[in-house]
């Protein structure tokens, strides 16, 4: 195989890598939600800050 | 719960059809918000123009700061995530980087929102049913 196709190959893989790649955000299934009160800009407690956990 | 780092196009496909299927479980007493984390002065007024626009029917729009609430480690290379709980339980999680949510993810996010939001509580033993010594 010549050196072009090689590296054509690798950069592939290495593209398909970086694509399956998740990212991990958010606490863990099963775990609790604890209340938190951002600023409500819509909704019944617009203006305030308010817990809609 | 969506939490996201700016009003992307892709967030507000998602935040419209998480507000139509609110609306639509209604009867399950579903609810859904958005927290957007910035500090953006202008923000605000984003939303409200958004909100304005869009006509969103159910779902609330509201901001905190960049890192989060703590205890819900959000990552700061998600641009959005979110998270589908019951009871105050986390049942699952998604999350996006730069591109956001697509279409196909929009709908597997809704189906897991009814799937969850329909999903009923098994029936509490009656006190008869318990042996008494």
């Amino acid at each position: 195989m010549s050196r072009v196709m090689l590296a054509a190959l690798w950069l592939g893989c290495v593209a398909a890598a970086g694509a399956a790649e998740e990212i991990k955000s958010g606490p863990e299934v099963g775990k609790s939600v604890s209340a938190f009160h951002p600023l409500n800009v819509t909704g019944a407690a617009a203006g305030e800050k308010a817990c809609l956990v | 719960m969506i939490f996201a780092r700016d009003l992307s196009p892709s967030l507000t496909g998602l935040v419209k059809s998480v507000d139509a299927a609110t609306s639509d479980l209604k009867a399950a007493k579903a609810g859904s918000f958005v927290v957007m984390l910035s500090d953006d002065d202008q923000l605000e007024e984003r939303i409200k123009k958004l909100d304005e626009a869009e006509k969103f029917q159910k779902i609330v729009l509201t901001i905190d700061n960049v890192a989060g609430p703590k205890g819900f480690a959000i990552a700061k290379e998600a641009e959005v995530t979110v998270v589908l709980y019951r009871k105050k339980k986390v049942v699952k999680t998604f999350a996006f980087g730069k591109t956001g949510p697509q279409e196909k993810d929009v709908q597997a996010i809704v189906k897991e929102f009814r799937t969850m939001a329909e999903t009923k509580d098994e029936p509490k033993p009656k006190e008869q049913d318990r042996k008494k010594p």
